[in-house]
Formats: C-alpha cells, sequence, structure tokens
C-alpha cells in the first residue's frame, strides 16, 4: 500500500479545527494554512512515533505493533508528557471495555467524531457552538477558567459507560 | 487572586526555580521585569495544560467516540511499508495521542500569535512553536525555510542589542526531554525574537538573573546571536 490516497493522508480537517479550537479563546482565528499545517503536522506525528514503534518491533521479531510499542517511543522520542496520561489512558480503556469487545470496535471504526468534553465536562458555554475554550487565554487571569474546569473535572461524579451509540447521541445535541 | 494562582504554580515548579514573581495583571508593566513575568506566564500556562490533560484522562469515561477516525489513523500508520501489522489499541491510543499533540502546538502556536498581537493563528506561528520545543524537531521539513525566516528577520533587528534568552520555555522542554537534542549546528533551534519581545525588552531597564541548569542548552543557543 504504497500509495496512499491524497484525503486519507490527513487528518478530517473538521476534526482538527475542533480540537485546536478548545484551547483557543472565543475570539482567535485560525488562517487556512495554519489549517492544513496542523493536518500534516499530526501525519507526520503519526508517521515519526509508528517508525520507532516498529522499529522495536521487528528488533524483537514481533509482526504487531502493540499499543505498548507506540508508549515505548513516545517516551524514546522525548513525548514523555504524552506518554504518562496515555498510559493511564490505556489502563482506564482495558478496564472499561475489556479486550475482545474492543477488537471488533476498533475495527468497526465507523462510529462518529465526537467531543468528549460536553459529557464528562458540562460547560456553560458549549464548545460545539460557541467555540469556546477552556477559558485558558480569555481572561486577564488566564488561569482562573483553568481552576474553574479542574474544579468541574475534579466535581464529575459516576462514570456510566454506555454501550448505545444512540445514548451518546442524545446526551449531546448537536 | 493572580497571587493564589501564581504560588500554586510555583510550588509545581518546584524543581525548576522559576524568576521573579508577584506581578499582577497579563501583560501589565508593573516595573518588575515584565519580561520575565511574560515568560513565566507562558510556562505556568503549559504546566496547567498538561496538568489538566492527566485530570481529564483520569476522568474520562467514553472510549469509543474519538475525537479523531480510527480507519485514517490506521492508514497513516500503515503508510510505512514496513508496518505489516497493527494491534486494536494502538489507533486508540493514538487517536488521544493526536488529540494532546494537536492541542499542544495550538497553544505553542498561539503564544506566538498573541506575542504579536494578533488574533489569528497563522502558519509562521506555527513555525515558531516548532523552533522554540525540542520533541518538534521532526517537523521542521513541514514549516518552509522562509516561514523561519521571517523570523530570523527580527534577528538581525535585534542583534545590535544585547540577545536575551527563553529560559521559562526551555524549561518545559528540558522536563520533556532527558538528553540533549540541540544541534547548534542545523541553526534549526535558534529561537528568532518576536518585536513584542524586543519592545518588552527594551522598556525593561533591569537585568534578570537567569540560573537555573536546565537551560544549558538554551544558553548554547543563545550564544549564536
Amino acid at each position: 500500500m504504497a500509495g496512499v490516497r491524497e484525503q486519507d493522508q490527513y487528518m478530517p480537517i473538521a476534526n482538527v479545527i475542533r480540537i485546536m479550537r478548545r484551547i483557543l479563546p472565543a475570539h482567535a482565528k485560525i488562517s487556512d494554512d495554519a489549517k492544513e499545517t496542523i493536518q500534516e503536522c499530526v501525519s507526520e506525528y503519526i508517521s515519526f512515533i509508528t517508525a520507532e514503534a516498529n522499529e522495536r518491533c521487528q528488533r524483537e521479531q514481533r509482526k504487531t505493533v502493540t499499543a505498548e510499542d507506540v508508549l515505548w517511543a513516545m517516551e524514546k522520542l522525548g513525548f514523555d508528557n504524552y506518554a504518562h496520561p496515555l498510559s493511564l489512558y490505556l489502563h482506564r480503556y482495558r478496564k472499561t471495555e475489556g479486550e475482545p469487545a474492543s477488537a471488533r470496535r476498533a475495527s468497526a471504526s465507523a462510529s462518529p467524531s465526537m467531543q468528549m468534553h460536553p459529557r464528562t465536562h458540562p460547560h456553560s458555554h458549549p464548545p460545539n457552538y460557541s467555540h469556546h475554550g477552556f477559558g485558558m487565554f480569555d481572561f486577564d487571569p488566564s488561569s482562573q477558567g483553568f481552576y474553574r474546569d479542574d474544579a468541574s473535572s475534579s466535581g464529575s461524579g459516576g462514570f456510566v459507560a454506555s454501550f448505545d451509540p444512540y445514548a451518546n447521541i442524545k446526551r449531546d445535541p448537536l | 487572586m493572580e497571587n493564589n494562582q501564581q504560588q500554586g504554580a510555583q510550588a509545581q515548579s518546584g524543581p525548576y526555580p522559576g524568576g521573579a514573581g508577584g506581578s499582577a495583571g497579563a501583560g501589565a508593566g508593573a516595573g518588575a521585569a515584565p519580561f520575565q513575568h511574560l515568560l513565566q506566564q507562558q510556562q505556568q500556562q503549559l504546566q496547567m495544560f498538561w496538568s489538566y490533560q492527566r485530570q481529564e484522562i483520569e476522568h474520562v469515561n467514553d472510549f469509543k467516540n474519538h475525537q479523531l477516525p480510527l480507519a485514517r489513523i490506521k492508514k497513516i500508520m500503515k503508510a510505512d511499508e514496513d508496518v505489516r501489522m497493527i494491534s486494536a489499541e494502538a489507533p486508540i491510543l493514538f487517536a488521544k495521542a493526536c488529540e494532546l499533540f494537536i492541542l499542544e502546538l495550538t497553544i505553542r502556536s498561539w503564544l506566538h500569535a498573541d506575542e504579536n498581537k494578533r488574533r489569528t493563528l497563522q502558519k509562521n506561528d506555527i513555525a515558531a512553536a516548532i523552533t522554540r520545543t525540542d520533541i518538534f524537531d521532526f517537523l521542521v521539513d513541514i514549516v518552509p525555510r522562509d516561514e523561519i525566516k521571517d523570523d530570523a528577520a527580527l534577528v538581525g533587528a535585534t542583534a545590535s542589542g544585547v540577545p536575551y534568552y527563553y529560559p521559562p520555555i526551555g524549561q518545559p522542554a528540558g522536563m520533556m526531554i532527558g538528553r540533549p537534542a540541540v544541534d547548534p549546528a542545523t541553526g534549526v533551534y535558534v529561537q528568532p525574537p518576536s518585536q513584542a519581545w524586543q519592545s518588552v525588552w527594551q522598556s525593561a531597564a533591569e537585568d534578570t538573573p537567569y540560573g537555573t541548569g536546565a537551560q544549558g542548552n538554551l544558553d548554547g543557543q543563545s550564544m549564536e546571536f
């Protein structure tokens, strides 16, 4: 599969912009060349980490690149800030999803990309509509909004892992 | 309010003693080294970003709806012909990793746009973020040289003046990388000053000491001016 189609080389730009907006202040604008540059950077990031993970895989004479290989590659390439929370993410994923079911769902990766924040952190301004981040740059004391988000995140109660995709859609009216 | 937050941030950055703090207001010229204060604020914002991400991941309860499509991630991984098989968990992990990557790159780029008093994130802001961050070295080929040269022109403007450093920004990079990755010969790690920095620095009459050991690489870079 050497010839990867052009549109398949990058992440969908709408998804990328949505993630960018989460961290930017409400009045921020993103130029078109900045959007495309971030798209290219993400693909380069995936290829960069994957190549390192695959090298380890081959050295140990294994055929399958695993999540552990990816985490190992991140630490080796200096992405310690990423490897630590992602290791926790992986552990929580395995605890809640379980091995066999995850294989099926992962292969059928047609689920719509929806933001997690509206569900886990109810916010006064829905990020989907107001393109409002977490106030990191909106206030003169920029950390003010951040601490509010921390409070709301720590205050969130039971985590119901719903297996019904429609329930997720209902909980997040677009 | 601001003081409490700064105290908390300073407590977090215990192993890396920050510069003088206590100034109120973002970018406000309170007279006590506003340049140092601005750098310190940027460092605090990045630290809070990572602290927040960790807390968020601790509470995530939905592993099925990803911000990025897994099939696309898998295709990009498989674009490397050497990659043979990929476990189901790897793209799921990458979906979260790329989310963090986009967020960090965006925030670092926005800091540069903010320095230049702009509200539109541009390609040269991303180029500046890439040149300022060691772990983003693999991205230098994506931003063309002229983007970096635009910032380099500002270096010439300040060549006659005394060179100044970016120690607080360097500290997160120092924390992220345990090994020296800076190659002064390539010139990639030259950190071009922006007009905002120039004006802020010129207005500050006092000298600010930078003495942390984690700035070894940055000191090496600054000598190139």
